[in-house]
């Protein structure tokens, strides 16, 4: 048990600098894979989104549209449970790898959700005329959700599907 | 293992039932104002015990150094309905998943009164590390706790069945 608990504590730290060191870099990934989907989006003027310190900078490129300011790094800290919780039972990278490509899809698709929740609830009349209100309670409600409890739910429903090839329980 | 994704299927289900309603202005207004307001309380007269003069107005609680106000998400509320999803989802007796919801309940407000004091001297001390404490650190804790607890539980759930 102490074993274990220190495992989590390691990884947990170990998740905790990754995080916060790699955000900057990580910010401009995610900035890329969201604006290449939120293309689609024509209301947004096929934006460009790039990193800024721990923020992600939304900018339309093709007509006048508002920019946005998304603090990126708040959608992607559940990376430090994920560390934590896998370095508790070593020997699983395979697992752990996959688990790591689900949180990184959810990541991109958080970021969009954010985007877009902002878009279409702090631009004032631009909001209003660009989203019906049932889309702009579907964004935020959609952010909401996630942030609250979604990002670590992915996390533990990883975890949890990793270790499918013990007894149940943990 | 098809046991475990009728579990997370499960589990999901009773997340979204759970939180999604946390987005009403009656849920906002009747449970999670009151829960914030008690645990400004509580907190308040924690950190009145250490020495801090604070004042404490509904979820507000202010010193001449810092503020905080508690709001949706730093309540505890979320990873407690998170807790109750998962044990709920779980095949356990009924006896078992009271017991359990109870303790977790119980264990995340403690911690996350922890979380809120000790938030409170950060901010008032050391006011550049308050938003990584706030998010990253204490909620990782907090929903770790959580999930720690549940798998502890789950695990003594299954020997006893």
């Amino acid at each position: 048990m102490p074993l274990r608990a220190l495992r989590f504590i390691a990884g947990a730290a170990a998740g905790f600098l990754f995080w916060w060191y790699a955000t900057p870099v990580y910010n401009d990934a995610l900035g890329a894979a969201a604006a290449q989907i939120l293309q689609i989006d024509k209301r947004l003027c096929g934006p460009r989104a790039d990193a800024i310190d721990r923020n992600v900078f939304v900018q339309p490129r093709l007509c006048v549209v508002p920019t946005a300011t998304i603090p990126a790094d708040q959608l992607t800290y559940n990376i430090i449970l994920l560390a934590a919780l896998f370095a508790m039972r070593g020997r699983n990278i395979l697992a752990f790898i996959a688990s790591c490509v689900v949180v990184i899809v959810t990541h991109v698709l958080s970021l969009i959700v954010s985007i877009e929740s902002t878009y279409a609830n702090t631009n004032g009349v631009w909001s209003t005329q660009h989203y019906s209100l049932f889309e702009r309670q579907l964004w935020i409600s959609t952010e909401f959700f996630w942030r609250l409890a979604g990002m670590f739910a992915i996390v533990f429903a990883c975890w949890w599907i990793a270790q499918s090839s013990r007894k149940p329980g943990v | 293992m098809r046991s475990r994704w009728t579990f997370l299927l499960r589990f999901a289900v009773l997340l979204a039932v759970f939180e999604l309603p946390l987005l009403t202005d009656p849920a906002d207004r009747y449970v999670a104002r009151p829960l914030s307001s008690s645990i400004a309380a509580a907190s308040g007269a924690l950190l009145g015990a250490i020495g801090e003069r604070v004042i404490v107005r509904g979820t507000i609680i202010t010193a001449p150094c810092f503020a905080v106000d508690i709001q949706n998400g730093c309540n505890g509320l979320e990873t407690m309905l998170f807790l109750v999803a998962a044990v709920l989802a779980f095949p356990a007796t009924a006896r078992q998943r009271l017991l359990a919801t109870l303790l977790g309940i119980l264990l995340i407000q403690a911690v996350n009164l922890v979380r809120v004091t000790s938030l409170f001297v950060v901010g008032c001390h050391r006011r550049a590390w308050f938003e990584s404490f706030h998010l990253a650190i204490w909620q990782t804790i907090v929903f770790a706790t959580a999930v720690l607890f549940f798998a502890a539980w789950s695990r003594r759930a299954v020997a006893r069945a």
